[in-house]
């Protein structure tokens, strides 16, 4: 896997972030607890995508 | 698309200069978080006169001090903060589990883990069973008590993660694990090394073969045997499987693991840990083919992080390239003993850990054994007490023999105490086989 392929990968990762950000908050808002953990629960897999994806792509200089 | 042999190929394969970066680059990023977030560390950084902007390079990282488990302790025995005390790095309602230390040196730590600290204890147990074969088509048998101490807790979740069925095999006595065992027809099997001979044992007794069964792969943590070639040998030969070691700690993490092309040997997940393997003396690295102790800064735990933690053990490092492909530096034949069971025989420093090796090489003998030290007048003696398997009779060569494997190991002569099998107590977990009976003025 080259750089440009986990740049694709990081990509979408950023996607999800920022979309189950945006689903906890509704979540709050409307008061759904299922929803709300559920977001949560991704968020913490979302970490772990991060510490695969970005952490190598971004912590390393070229 | 073949399957990847590696978790992360990316991480698992980087160079070792773009390893340390990451390293130094993750080490930074934990120190500020713990700067701010933890009151223990900020107090411990400012003692020491380090702002952690002046960390700017791996050697920077020694005018650290490091963390000790007393010092932890003392934190937890004040009723401030109960149960975590000041090492809590994030609001209570961020604590998803709760583990503690067994305890064996002194008093418990209590350890907490958020949700993400949660799921990266599984991503570490998942990069090396992935590494050890395991595949979705495994049936995992993991027999241990679930309850406080982590031991393989985040094992079962790193099995169900990468898709293995996973069976668990707590609350049932040692035989009924074995029924169960034969009955699903386990494919991979997760306990220390004591209870997987403990377990061949009561297999015998019962008529069963072990050999017989389905598991081709086990996994052992809780304590250095698995590295023990004599040990893993006879592992390997009751279980008709193949035996991989793993290093880890309630506060450290699951960091350490053997790989199918080098499974006596440990690699370090240094995408997701800082192992620094130091001289005790000079507190400098040590080089590579040189044994040194152990410090660990796990890179991302938040809850309850961990700075410049010694784990007190000694092993022997490489950073020679592996077979398997792995950047990954390893500590050659595993874990070589706790720098805190070393203890004067006599004058001479004495690992207990290095008996092991000489009694399961010895094929006479059975699985147990203990080691006694005490006091005759001035002088220290050292006794071995060990089981002779069933139909073996003691014979002056016997004796010979393991008299001079010991003093080879040790440079101790000692006493012998061969005993009908069966004798001496048996572990399920961490066996206690060391006796001091000496008292310390
Ligand atoms: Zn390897």
């Amino acid at each position: 896997m080259n750089r440009n392929d986990l740049k694709a990968l990081d990509q979408e990762l950023m996607e999800i972030r920022e979309a189950t950000e945006r689903l906890k908050s509704l979540a709050i808002e409307h008061g759904m607890p299922a929803a709300e953990k559920n977001a949560e629960r991704i968020m913490a897999c979302v970490e772990m995508l991060s510490l695969h994806i970005s952490d190598p792509l971004k912590l390393i200089e070229e | 698309m073949t399957e990847s042999l590696y978790w992360n190929p990316v991480l698992e394969s980087l160079s070792r200069a773009d390893l340390k970066k990451l390293q130094l680059a993750k080490f930074k990023r934990q120190l500020h978080r713990m700067y701010e977030q933890s009151a223990f560390y900020r107090e411990k950084l400012d003692q020491a006169g380090v702002h952690p902007d002046q960390i700017q390079t791996l050697a920077d990282i020694r005018r650290i001090p490091v963390t000790t488990k007393e010092e932890l302790q003392q934190l937890q025995s004040n009723s401030e903060n109960f149960p975590y005390g000041p090492c809590l790095a994030v609001p209570t309602d961020r604590v998803a589990t709760y583990h503690q230390t067994s305890g064996t040196t002194g008093k418990p730590i209590r350890q907490a883990d958020s949700r993400e600290d949660w799921e990266w204890w599984i991503e570490c147990w998942a990069t090396f069973l992935w590494a050890q074969g395991f595949r979705p088509n495994d049936r995992v048998f993991i027999p241990f008590s679930y309850g406080v101490f982590v031991a393989f807790w985040a094992g079962h979740y790193a099995c169900e993660k990468i898709g293995c069925e996973v069976v668990a095999g707590g609350g049932l006595s040692t035989q009924d694990r074995l029924l169960k065992l034969q009955e699903l027809e386990a494919t991979a099997v997760l306990c220390t090394p004591t209870y997987g001979l403990h377990m061949a044992e009561v297999a015998e007794d019962m008529g069963l073969k072990l050999a017989d069964f389905n598991v081709n792969k086990m996994v052992c943590a809780g304590e250095p045997g698995a590295s023990i070639p004599a040990t893993k040998n006879r592992l390997e030969n009751y279980w008709g499987a193949k035996v991989f070691d793993h290093a880890g700690a309630t506060e450290g993490g699951a960091w350490g693991f053997g790989c199918l092309k080098e499974p006596s040997d440990l690699h370090i997940n240094e995408a997701f840990f800082l192992v620094e393997i130091l001289d005790p003396d000079t507190g400098e690295p040590v080089d590579s083919g040189e044994e040194g102790e152990l410090i660990i800064t796990p890179l991302d735990r938040q809850a309850q992080p961990y700075l410049r933690f010694t784990l007190k053990d000694m092993a022997l490092f490489s950073d020679e390239p592996c077979e398997c492909g792995r950047t990954f530096a390893r500590l050659k034949g595993g874990v070589l003993g706790r720098r805190d069971d070393l203890t004067k025989v006599r004058g001479v420093l004495f690992s207990p850990t290095s008996v092991e090796a000489v009694v399961r090489a010895v094929d006479q003998l059975g699985d147990e054994f203990q080691v006694v030290v005490e006091k005759k007048g001035v002088l220290d003696e050292i006794t071995l007490k060990a089981e002779l398997k069933e139909n073996i009779q003691i014979t002056p060569e016997l004796e010979t023999h393991l008299l001079q494997e010991l003093r080879l190991t040790s440079g101790l002569r000692f006493n012998l105490e061969l005993v009908p099998l069966g004798t001496l107590p048996r572990f399920e977990v961490k066996a206690k086989r060391f006796q001091d009976l000496r008292t310390h003025a």
